[in-house]
């Protein structure tokens, strides 16, 4: 199992009272699955995300990647996983708007060690091949939301991560760009053999990935077939 | 941070963190400007005075040399036979005489010092810049030695006064005018230490000075051996001084002035150090999105944190080097204002040129970066410590503020508490003072934040139906974001109550000095010889006075310094008792009643306080009559300079020091009496004695005090409007930056429908609250400032204590000062949100 869970909990206090997001939870995937995450609002789909990222820590329980625990690791071990085997993609983009999007997508490279030359390289390259480079020299708020989205779709795969997780990758695109945007992150994630967990709460976007895995009040279950939602 | 791997993954974050830098750049200048200005402050004060604590000690070594001892006889000074005896009845070769006084050439300011060449050869003393023994200098002498009223002087005070080899000048002195020649200049080989001094033979000098028959003192070069058989030989009336004991109680009280003001300046620096930490956390929090997506792609929190206080390091590098050359400049100019103080004050500086200490320069450098960096620590490891997703959620930042308020407030209180313990002990330290004084402002700081959140609650309990919804949420902005405004008011406060705080002390300390004045000086007019310490009224002025002015009564008034067991002290004795004459601060009726008596003696409360006087203690005076030891009744408020007082009744003094006379005549004019006329008639009557003579009003006595008092204070009034200055660029970048993180929620509610104007106006409403608050708050906190400042930095200073005086003003300044800076805080943003269309306003980050 590429990704493993085991019963995984997470709860926030919210003034006197105290709200369980996760209760539990246990799941698989496979490596190079593309798995689709649905479930209503506050249902703890990105809670999920970012405890399986470990930009999260989770109150009890267990979460592999790779086989390796992530809730086994301290901070920066877990800072450092994510550096080289995680790609992240958000809903609103969450591009560093100081840096141009060229830069954004080189930052990773750089992370990890790579040269600035060899990194700029590397992301012109992508930039090419994603028909980006006129947008390359341009600052995120010089960009439209589908430009945007598919820099952050540039910067979460530039370093062929094992793992990409996208968080409502579309949810602020219009149907056309959103369905373009899915199109380009998937023929990405399959090209490079990497395993997607994608959270939506669109039915429409769930049909594009291998399985669907629906979360609601802290309970996980797979779906198939026709279901409603 | 410098292998290859390692500069290449920092190249893209520093680069981000330069781009943010420069598309905000209204914060970085003006967060730049907060430290280059409390660097100016701390370097230019600094500067000021160690330039001035060098020129005092040069000034002490240029007039005393290397001398271990000197024999000195209080005003009168020492008469000419005793060296004479001392070299041929106790074969004492190791001593020459001196002399010394202030002249003028021309407007030149100068020192004369009279020398006896052949006693300086064997005394073999060195003075800084003078080689006595070289060939030049005793072929100089004997050029100098050899011409009548010859004197010489460095070629660099030559030139300064404008005299040439050769020229017959004329020489200003209390005596009046006299013809004097410049027989030779020398090359100094320390100018700045020569600077300002006349060198002439010491039967010249007296004869200069009108001084035949008496020098100022002996100066000497003893072995220990030495001590005793001198002291035993000594005549009544001298005394045998040490001349380093000397020198560090003037020192001390010296450095004392240079501790307060250096304190002042880094009160300035606390205050900036405060800004900064403002500006820099903000920074933090505006970019905590930035930083949390940058946490999630998996810049590590070590990461986080070193680029954090990179930048730092470097706005703290280039603001300090800008605040060091302008430190340079404005040092300067103070370092006159320090050298006049401490001329009025204590001594009589020869050197007043600015001398540059390399050493303060680093210093100013590693403060500002230091500052900075520690300013940045705090919010760069709170950024480093959250985790990602929380800094991505700025709500939950917030809301662990809030909970923490109590927390915050209960440190505060704990850090206050640490601040009044240790001005508990009376005798504490000046460092102590000031150590708490930080302690109690810092623990201030730490309660602001929920003082800010009940005093909107109560607000809101008490005027939530009266408020608009702009006004309401206007003020619920400032509650929920309290990480922010909680720290940019702390500032304001902290600034406010600086000039809350020092224009309490400063104005308690003038009016204080009025009342000193009103009480010490009786009678109408005073006449006093100015330049005679040992007295000059004689028995025919006073005769004239009566009979030929007819004044309703004249008061005799004795005074001179004399030697004690507590060093040089000035004695004074009025005719009239010295309840009229003195401002008394504790002293029982039987201790007055002893003092008139002649039976106790009254002490200056500096004086008291230096040498650790309390009642019942005893003070021994040396008079030419033998040793007179008297016990401490009371103590009295004096002013007049650092060095003591002691008041005696009259008979004492007249029987102690029976050949002295009045220094000046206390007249009551009588009923009617046109007081012009008896001062044109007085000064009329002295312009004919010998000496300089002094007649004025009390009404001119009292205003031209309180002009030198002023004097003396106006380097506290320029340090205290750059504290000003520093805080209000400070807090102007604060609230700026407070605002303009804000602006996205403004362009949602311009797009939800308010107009710019209502925006602006919700804008003005906050940051006027937020003055508003600040100046309360910096109501008691500069109470408290003025407490500390008042009965134990400046008690602990000089040994002044001074009354508690309120000025009504210096609240309302306060309060005005931190509403105008908070109100022009708020102008940027609103024009901001004018200028921006909420659509972009929504795109901008």
């Amino acid at each position: 199992m590429f990704i493993q869970t085991e019963n995984l909990c997470r709860k926030f206090t919210h003034g006197n009272g105290e709200q369980v997001v996760l209760a539990g939870l246990s799941f698989t995937l496979r490596r190079g699955e593309i798995v689709a995450l649905l479930g209503r609002s506050g249902s703890g789909k990105s809670t999920l995300l970012n405890l399986i990222s470990g930009i999260d820590r989770a109150d009890s329980g267990k979460v592999f990647v790779g086989g390796r625990e992530l809730t086994a690791m301290n901070e920066l071990e877990r800072t450092m996983f994510r550096r080289l085997n995680i790609g992240f993609i958000y809903q609103f983009f969450n591009l560093i708007p100081s840096l141009t999007a060229a830069e954004n997508i080189a930052l990773i490279l750089e992370l990890n060690g790579r040269s600035a030359e060899g990194a700029m390289k590397s992301t012109q390259q992508l930039l090419q091949e994603m028909n980006l480079q006129e947008q390359g020299s341009h600052f995120p708020s010089q960009l439209s939301g589908g430009e945007q989205q598919r820099i952050a779709l540039a910067r979460a795969m530039i370093h062929s991560p094992k793992l990409v997780l996208a968080d409502e990758p579309t949810g602020n695109l219009d149907a056309e760009t959103g369905a373009q945007m899915l199109e380009l992150l998937i023929s990405h994630v399959r090209e490079n053999n990497s395993t997607l967990l994608l959270v939506t709460h669109s039915l429409a976007v769930a049909r594009a990935a291998d399985r669907i895995l629906t979360l609601d009040h802290g309970v996980i279950e797979e779906r198939s077939g026709e279901f409603a939602w | 941070m410098n292998s290859p791997g390692n500069r290449a993954r920092y190249h893209l974050l520093l680069l981000s963190a330069w781009r943010y830098a420069a598309q905000h750049r209204w914060q970085t200048w003006l967060s730049f400007l907060g430290i280059m200005l409390g660097v100016m402050m701390v370097v230019a004060v600094d500067l000021a005075n160690s330039s001035a604590q060098r020129a005092f000690a040069l000034s002490v070594a240029a007039v005393n040399g290397n001398i271990t001892h000197q024999i000195v006889g209080g005003s009168s000074g020492v008469p000419d036979s005793v060296f004479t005896g001392l070299r041929t009845e106790l074969g004492l070769r190791n001593s020459a005489p001196s002399l010394s006084a202030r002249i003028r050439v021309g407007r030149t300011e100068l020192t004369l010092i009279g020398v006896d060449f052949s006693s300086e050869a064997t005394l073999q003393r060195r003075r800084p810049g003078l080689a006595t023994e070289s060939l030049q200098m005793s072929g100089l002498a004997l050029a100098a030695l050899t011409r009548a009223d010859a004197v010489m002087m460095s070629e660099e005070t030559a030139q300064t006064a404008g005299l040439a080899v050769d020229q017959v000048f004329t020489l200003e002195s209390a005596e009046g005018a006299q013809s004097a020649i410049l027989a030779a200049t020398f090359a100094s080989s320390e100018p700045v230490a020569t600077e300002g001094l006349v060198f002439a033979d010491i039967a010249t000098a007296q004869s200069l000075l009108a001084q035949r028959g008496s020098i100022d003192s002996i100066d000497l070069v003893l072995a220990d051996d030495d001590i005793e058989t001198l002291r035993s030989w000594l005549p009544v009336g001298l005394t045998l001084v040490e001349v380093n004991a000397r020198n560090a109680a003037l020192e001390q009280m010296t450095s004392a002035f240079g501790v307060n003001l250096l304190a002042m300046s880094l009160l300035a620096l606390l205050v900036a150090g405060l800004l900064i930490y403002n500006t820099v956390s903000l920074s933090v929090l505006q970019r905590q999105q930035t930083l949390g997506v940058m946490r999630s792609l998996g810049v590590s929190r070590r990461e986080v944190i070193m680029l954090i206080l990179l930048e730092s390091i470097v706005r703290g590098v280039l603001a300090s080097c800008a605040g060091v050359v302008m430190g340079l400049v404005l040092g300067q100019g103070l370092v006159k204002l320090v050298t006049r103080t401490i001329d009025d004050l204590y001594f009589n500086l020869s050197v007043t040129s600015f001398l540059l200490d390399p050493f303060v320069l680093g210093k100013g450098l590693l403060w500002g970066t230091g500052v900075s960096l520690l300013a940045a620590a705090i919010p760069a490891w709170q950024a480093g410590r959250a985790q990602p997703v929380t800094l991505q959620q700025r709500a939950v930042q917030d809301s662990k503020i809030q909970k923490q308020l109590p927390m915050l407030a209960l440190c505060g209180g704990l850090v206050m508490g640490a601040g009044l313990l240790l001005l508990l002990p009376e005798n504490g330290s000046l460092v102590t003072g000031f150590v708490a004084l930080n302690l109690l402002i810092f623990g201030f700081c730490l309660l602001i934040p929920l003082a800010m959140h009940f005093s909107l609650q109560l607000f809101f309990y008490g005027f939530n139906r009266r408020l608009s919804q702009r006004t309401r949420l206007a003020l619920r902005n400032i509650q929920s974001g309290i990480s922010r405004t909680g720290m940019a008011v702390a500032a304001l406060t902290v600034a406010v109550s600086v000039t809350v705080g020092v224009g309490i002390m400063v104005g308690s300390f003038r009016q204080t000095v009025i009342l000193w004045l009103d009480q010490t000086l009786s009678g109408d007019v005073q006449v006093t010889r100015l330049d005679n310490d040992a007295g000059a009224v004689s028995a025919e002025f006073e005769t004239f006075v009566r009979e030929q002015l007819q004044v309703g009564s004249l008061t005799r008034v004795f005074n001179q310094r004399v030697e004690s067991s507590a060093g040089e002290v000035r004695v004074a004795a009025y005719g009239d008792g010295m309840a009229a004459n003195l401002f008394i601060k504790t002293a029982s009726q039987e201790g007055l009643q002893a003092a008139e008596a002649g039976t106790a003696l009254l002490v200056s409360e500096p004086f008291a306080y230096l040498n650790n006087l309390e009642i019942d203690d005893t003070v021994t005076l040396y008079s030419p009559q033998g040793s007179l030891t008297l016990p401490v009744a009371g103590v009295f408020y004096d002013y007049t300079s650092g060095a003591g007082m002691v008041a005696i009744a009259q008979q004492l003094y007249v029987q102690w020091w029976p050949e002295s006379l009045p220094n000046s005549l206390i007249l009551h004019a009588a009923e009617g009496q046109d007081l012009t006329a008896l001062q044109r008639d007085l000064r009329s009557y002295t312009t004919d004695l010998p000496g300089n003579w002094g007649v004025a009003a009390n009404a001119d006595i009292r205003r031209i005090t309180l002009t030198i008092f002023d004097r003396t204070f106006a380097i506290t009034h320029v340090l205290r409007l750059l504290a000003i200055g520093v805080a209000f660029v400070g807090v102007l970048s604060a609230l700026i930056a407070l605002q303009l993180e804000r602006m996205r929620e403004y362009a949602l509610l311009r797009a939800t429908g308010m107009t710019v104007r209502e925006v602006a106006g919700m804008i003005g409403v906050q940051t006027l609250v937020m003055g508003v608050l600040a100046g309360l708050f910096a109501l008691p906190l500069g109470l408290l400032m003025s407490d500390v400042l008042i009965d134990v930095i400046n008690k602990r200073s000089f040994g002044w204590s001074m009354l508690h005086i309120l000025p009504a003003s210096v609240l309302i300044q306060a309060m005005l000062l931190a509403i105008i800076a908070a109100g022009l805080a708020g102008i940027y943003p609103a024009i901001r949100v004018a200028g921006v269309s909420p659509a972009q306003g929504l795109r901008e980050e």
